[in-house]
């Protein structure tokens, strides 16, 4: 379980990514996906999270805006630019190598 | 309960720099964790668990502003910053004023008015000159920002020690460029009044003179 989170950790950007192809998010309801898809085995420590967006907003992937909720606290939205997507491509492309080749190492 | 949260999240951000991003970062955090603790209520939790649980999937929070901690313990906030660069140059600019004035007068006097008063006016109209510069220096040294001591700990008092330090260290600046620049004025002045260049050198030595007692002023102060 420890390996799983600690790999987990390592591709935060890339999961994010990976959620904002989908549709513009914020940080709890990326965390949410990622619980349901994990059927609850994992999530996201929030300091995780928003060190990463701020990664990711450096590096221009993704962009950030306030959402005009009328109840309750304004949600802090992203969305993926451009550069984003192109990353995001490279980045899975390089993680399927990088399991095949685990995959032939580990048999 | 959300009040509580809040609370709690400012909490660890007591060590946070004061950026517009610290704060919004806040904000973010503060509405997500607010969100799942909802959440966990409308599926049954209790106030406290819900609350323990959002508050432990935090993590830690330091290293989002760790690297930003070191730099913004020695820097001005933006706006003050430019404030005190405008008041340093006006500063300057007024000492300039103050020694053309005296030139003017001076000279004036040598050509048209021999013997007259206008010289000694000169050097009075050339040192009230110099009074509002000399406070503006005075005013933008002491505005560096007094740390606020929470915890009596090292890295407090060290901190302490730091802001207090530089903001010492620019009175000091200051006091001594104002000493050496009375000097020069006073070497011109009496120079020009009695025409005796050959002695009036002396004055630089009372300037050294007064430097010294400045410096010793200050350390009195610190040992004491």
């Amino acid at each position: 379980m420890s390996i799983t989170s600690d790999i987990l950790r390592g591709h935060t950007e890339a999961i994010i990514l990976s959620h904002l192809l989908e549709q513009d998010s914020y940080g709890y309801q990326i965390n949410k996906d990622i619980m349901k898809k994990t059927d609850n085995r994992c999530e996201l420590k929030e300091a995780t999270l928003y060190s990463a967006f701020r990664r990711l907003e450096q590096a221009g992937y993704i962009r950030t805006y306030w959402g005009d909720e009328t109840v309750g606290a304004r949600r802090r939205y992203y969305s993926i630019t451009q550069e984003g997507r192109e990353a995001y491509q490279n980045y899975k492309r390089d993680w399927e190598e990088a399991k095949a080749t685990i995959d032939q190492l580990l048999k | 309960m959300n009040e509580k949260i809040r609370k709690h999240i400012n909490e660890l951000f007591r060590e946070a720099p004061r950026t517009r991003r610290a704060v919004e970062l806040k904000e973010e955090m503060a509405q997500n964790t607010i969100e799942k603790y909802e959440d966990l209520i409308a599926e049954g939790y209790q106030e406290e668990d819900a609350f323990r649980i959002v508050i432990d999937s935090i993590g830690d929070v330091t290293e989002l502003f760790e690297d930003l901690k070191d730099r913004s313990l020695f820097l001005l906030p933006e706006e003050q910053r430019r404030k005190k660069a405008m008041l340093t140059a006006a500063a300057v600019g007024i000492y300039i004023f103050a020694f053309v004035v005296l030139i003017v007068c001076l000279v004036v006097t040598d050509i048209y008015f021999s013997g007259s008063e206008l010289g000694l006016l000169g050097f009075a109209l050339a040192m009230l000159l110099c009074i509002p510069p000399t406070c503006m220096l005075v005013y933008a040294a002491n505005m560096y920002p007094a740390h606020n001591k929470k915890e009596e700990n090292l890295v407090e008092l060290y901190k302490e020690a730091a802001v207090t330090g530089s903001r010492e260290k620019a009175i000091r600046r200051s006091v001594s460029m104002i000493i050496w620049l009375v000097t020069l004025l006073l070497y011109f002045a009496i120079s020009m009044k009695t025409q005796r260049w050959e002695v009036t050198w002396l004055t630089f030595l009372v300037g050294a003179c007064a430097q010294m007692i400045e410096v010793l002023v200050f350390n009195l102060k610190h040992s004491g």
